[in-house]
């Protein structure tokens, strides 16, 4: 039944709104409606009085239906139920209608305007308000574990808070190690630790600790279900070596004959076929590689029929002739299984554009290469044992230079952001490289240098004064060979003259996009992710490490690339909303979702077609949709493609919305 | 022996040999011709398999058998070339369950428009004596000259007449089902070219599409509809339209308080009454437009003669052009039921909104 006796609560939002919304004249204009039973403005709706207000007059008035005319429903919609609910009204009897974002704030120009306007606002508020439902919260039941996807310094940090407080976590890797990008660097910086050092202990706790179960070389095959109820169904990937023996000896590793480029020097080393990913891996166990593994590429051709074997030949198994505990089979032991969850964080990192991608800048040359791959050649645990050598000829450089924002804050050619780390990990290398050889010389052309963390001007100054890094202000604009040596050629800004430098190598700080499978995991997840490959959170600001799924979480450079220190601040952030989540038996949950009228809807599934979180299912018997409640989110997509509007969200149906817009419309 | 015995005698025999328990079939009333569904051999001389006039679209009758549960009988539908479209379409739609239907269609000559049969009766004899000399005959409806898909199609419905072309009609198969009917009627498959046929219906689509386009806007659209009754037959006949209940008859939307009306007549220096009648069609548009297959019914339907399948079929065209989908012809998934994250990029922008 329709609300008759209405209050309505202008707020003055200090000046925010009373600055230019006359809401004196607001109140006597909605006072004078008949289904309004009492208006009236305060300085700050929101603040206690505030709320005060509402829970007297909802017991005063009678009140059957409250509008609280202030700011964005985002902001204070909760504020405002909680406080009409305190005074025994149902919540879901409280609107808000935003005249600050609406009214006040566009049209500072024009007062007058602004209060019709939010006049106007108040009324259509009304009109919905009016056929509003008293609703009550559903109930969810929810499972006890969670689920951390990717084993980078994120991932870590936030499986090990989760199980740190009794719940079980799996934590799903699809590298052979735990360790993430983090684990490649040479040093952090402004700290300059080895990150070998620091990342282990961490490493080492994820792997002992009873609360997690641990799957690296490990993907996310599909995820079903929703908040507090996800099932996960995870691939663990073949091997073709039998982890519960392999002791990580390593003998195998020097009886290989075959190899192929390290995924873990991000090709600046080879590896044999059959490898530990790196020598503190965790867990620390050898696989095959199936590509260049020369028993199971010849047992493929075989199988495929394009080779016919001869009798008695005797094929390669140096590896296993030598595994004393037996562990090597050469079976593919791919495997899927099944996990369920109440909460899932996806954790899934960044990756930097491969230096190819800037052929203009030298990216073809096997000595011009990523910040990346140059942190490889940097660190003490890497290939060339901490003094970088050329990849072309293993000579140590002489001359260095490094190159900013290659494909950063350039939309033509790369991407419109800042990659926000570049600049101080393009000081410390250059810090290093200097440490490690006095003599070279090092240039280091940027555009600006930005260094807005705790530490990091200081760094940036050590660099320029005690280790004398040439900065050069401009950019870049060619770098190709001459004889031995590459030429960069770039500009001087601060001079205003043109610079050429003749270098032994080359580092490009290439822009940072979202991990290449994160498209395929928020994809299964239902999760949005933008064309840069970051995976999107609910609100910038106030909820970043949200997803619009309930229950999915986002931590680390999965959502934009950032820094160790944010990084694990995000995991732990995520952990903690993960560990609220599931310290609840059951799970309350917003009851404005889609209902479906049976006696009009004629199951066509146009509706099941647009549903993004999968909710809504053709009832093969009665020929209708039908709703599941603990999947809808309410988005009203269904609605909006139903063409006889026989699906609506609750409290937002047709007649409700098309009355608002009528009051909306109407001539101003 | 004609056509239509011929497919009488077809039908018999597939009572006979138990491939079929039912079959549907337009069948002669006094003025005009229905659909007639018939479970027994002896009835089946009460069919005409091939009318002259199309009444009701027959994808629309099986949905009303199919609806609520799959056919339990063995059913043969005799289908014109447009209908066994809208058949597959409301597949799509869930509307039709296929499972126990065999689909047969024919080498279609069009249909005379249902009130011009009452009052100037004619036969599909002639008709059909029309489509084998090559003419289109100057009697059937408007849709039917600017038919896209006048023959049967691989893949959709399963067994095809081929009567253009060829001295005597030849059966052939359309789907691995349509192919196992055959064999089991002991019908050896035969072929015939259509092209021709074909060819000059898409010449006088290609010219209509040109030449009726409704053109001047908001307004050229008011006047084209300005006769319109707001009977809504039109959505009636529409196989499209397959809601229970349609939006624009919902009076939780469509009612409105007496200072709407006057606020409207203000801002818009007087109103027409009753509102809301080119909405109606716009928005009927909106619903159906990706799925129009152009069967023409909407137009046969108007009382008032307003040729409607110019609106709807040509701007439907547009719209499934826009989309890259043909309704009905194959499996693609309908625009309005299909999530492509790469579309519509042609019109970002339009409407002056960001990049």
């Amino acid at each position: 039944m329709a609300m008759k006796r209405i209050g309505v609560f202008i707020c003055h939002c200090g000046r925010n709104i009373a600055g230019t919304v006359d809401v004196k004249r607001v109140a006597e204009e909605i006072g004078k409606r008949e289904d309004v039973a009492f208006s009236t403005t305060y300085v700050f709706m929101c603040s206690q009085p505030g709320q005060k207000l509402i829970e007297d007059s909802v017991k005063k008035y009678n009140l059957d239906g409250v509008v609280v005319a202030n700011c964005s429903p985002t902001l204070h919609e909760k504020t405002m139920r909680n406080a009409a609910a305190r005074a025994g009204l149902n919540p879901y009897r409280v609107e808000i209608a935003n005249i600050r974002e609406w009214a006040a704030w566009p049209h500072e120009d024009n007062p007058d305007a602004a209060t019709r306007k939010a006049i106007r606002i108040i009324n259509a508020t009304i009109e919905k308000l009016k056929a509003n439902a008293s609703l009550e919260p559903i109930e969810v039941p929810v499972i006890r574990r969670a689920l951390v996807i990717g084993g980078g310094v994120a991932g870590m940090q936030a499986a090990l808070d989760i199980a740190d407080s009794g719940i079980e976590t799996i934590l799903v890797e699809k590298e052979a190690t735990i360790g993430g990008n983090m684990f490649r660097l040479s040093e952090t910086f402004p700290t300059l630790d080895c990150p070998q050092c620091i990342l282990t202990p961490k490493m080492n706790d994820v792997a002992a600790h009873p609360n997690i179960k641990l799957y690296t070389y490990s993907e996310v095959e599909d995820v079903e279900g929703f908040m507090g109820n996800f099932k996960v169904k995870i691939k663990k990937k073949a091997t073709f070596v039998d982890w519960d023996k392999c002791t990580g000896c390593g003998e195998c590793l020097r009886v290989c004959p075959a190899h192929a480029d390290s995924e873990f020097d991000l090709k600046m080393a080879k590896r044999t076929s059959i490898y530990i990913a790196n020598e503190q891996a965790v867990p620390l166990k050898a696989l095959i590689d199936e590509n260049s593994c020369i028993r199971l590429q010849f047992e493929k051709k075989v199988k495929e029929g394009k080779i016919k074997p001869k009798k008695n030949v005797k094929i390669c198994s140096k590896c296993a002739d030598v595994c004393e505990p037996n562990a090597i089979h050469f079976q593919n032991n791919e495997e899927i299984v099944e996990e369920e969850v109440g909460a899932i964080i996806v954790a899934t990192g960044y990756e930097v554009m491969p230096a190819e991608a800037f052929p203009e800048l030298g990216g073809k040359y096997p000595d011009v290469i990523t910040s990346l791959q140059f942190e490889r050649l940097l660190a003490p645990s890497g290939p060339t044992a901490g003094i970088p050598r050329r990849p072309s000829d293993g000579k140590v450089p002489e001359s260095i230079a490094f190159v900013h924002c290659v494909g950063s804050r350039d939309p033509q050619n790369g991407v419109p952001y800042c990659s926000r780390i570049c600049c101080m990990y393009t000081i410390k290398q250059a810090m290093l490289v200097k440490h490690a050889m006095h003599d070279a010389a090092v240039y280091d052309f940027y555009i600006d240098i930005r260094s807005n963390g705790k530490g990091y001007e200081e760094f940036y100054h050590r660099a320029k004064e005690e280790y004398g890094v040439n900065f050069i202000r401009g950019k870049v604009s060619k770098v190709y060979k001459v004889g031995d040596k590459y030429r960069v050629q770039g500009v001087d800004t601060l001079t205003g003259r043109i610079v050429e430098v003749d270098v032994d190598m080359v580092v490009l700080a290439t822009a940072a996009k979202g991990s290449s499978t994160v498209k395929e995991i928020a994809k299964k997840l239902r999760i949005p992710y933008d064309e840069w490959g970051w995976l999107k959170e609910t609100h910038l600001k106030l909820k970043p490490l949200e997803t619009p799924v309930g229950g999915v979480f986002i931590a680390g450079a999965a959502q934009f690339i950032k820094d160790i220190t944010d990084s694990v601040s995000q995991g732990s952030g995520a952990a903690a909303k993960v560990m609220a989540l599931l310290s609840k038996p059951e799970l309350e949950k917003e009851p404005l979702l889609a209902k479906v009228d049976p006696e009009i809807c004629a199951g066509c599934g146009r509706c099941k077609d647009q549903c993004a979180y999968d909710a809504i299912t053709i009832d093969p018997v009665r020929h209708v949709s039908v709703v599941n409640e603990a999947l809808c989110e309410g988005c009203g997509a269904c609605s909006a493609n139903c063409p006889t509007t026989a699906i609506q969200v609750v409290n937002f149906k047709k007649g409700q919305v098309v009355r608002a817009i009528d009051v909306l419309a109407e001539v101003f | 022996m004609t056509e239509n015995e011929m497919l009488k005698k077809f039908i018999k025999d597939a009572f006979e040999k138990g491939l079929i328990e039912a079959v549907m079939a337009p069948s002669a009333t006094q003025d005009s011709y229905t659909y007639a569904l018939i479970t027994k051999k002896e009835d089946v001389d009460k069919i005409t398999p091939i009318a002259p006039v199309m009444q009701w679209n027959g994808a629309d009758m099986i949905r009303r058998i199919t609806k609520l549960k799959k056919s339990e009988r063995k059913l043969l539908a005799i289908l014109r070339p447009c209908e066994s479209r809208t058949y597959k379409e409301l597949v799509k739609f869930n509307q039709i369950n296929p499972e126990n239907i065999i689909v047969l269609t024919y080498d279609c000559p069009g249909t005379v428009h249902a009130r011009n049969y009452k009052y100037e009766p004619t036969s599909s004899e002639k008709l059909i004596e029309d489509m084998k000399s090559g003419k289109i005959s100057k009697k059937v409806r408007e849709s039917c000259r600017v038919c896209e898909y006048p023959t049967p199609i691989k893949g959709v419905g399963d067994i095809g007449l081929g009567i253009v072309n060829t001295n005597e009609p030849v059966f052939f198969s359309l789907s691995d089902r349509g192919k196992e009917f055959l064999a089991g009627m002991e019908i050896s498959e035969g072929e015939r070219d259509d092209s021709t046929w074909v060819k000059i219906h898409r010449e006088n689509r290609e010219k209509w599409l040109k030449e009726e386009r409704i053109t001047g806007g908001r307004k050229g659209l008011e006047e084209f509809l300005s006769s319109c009754l707001n009977c809504h037959n039109c959505k009636d006949m529409c196989p499209i339209c397959f809601c229970k209940e349609c939006f624009f008859e919902d009076h939780s939307v469509f009612d409105y308080e007496s200072n709407k009306f006057y606020n409207w007549a203000d801002d818009k220096d007087g109103i027409r009454l009753p509102t809301d009648k080119s909405l109606f069609h716009v928005g009927r548009l909106i619903h159906m437009g990706t799925s129009c297959i152009g069967c023409g019914l909407c137009q046969q339907a108007c009382p008032m003669d307003i040729p409607l399948y110019r609106l709807f079929g040509i701007v439907g065209d547009d719209l499934q052009k826009v989309f890259n989908y043909k309704p009905g012809v194959n499996d693609d998934i309908p625009p309005v039921m299909d999530f492509r994250e790469d579309e519509l990029h042609e019109f970002e922008g339009l409407f002056g909104g960001e990049e």
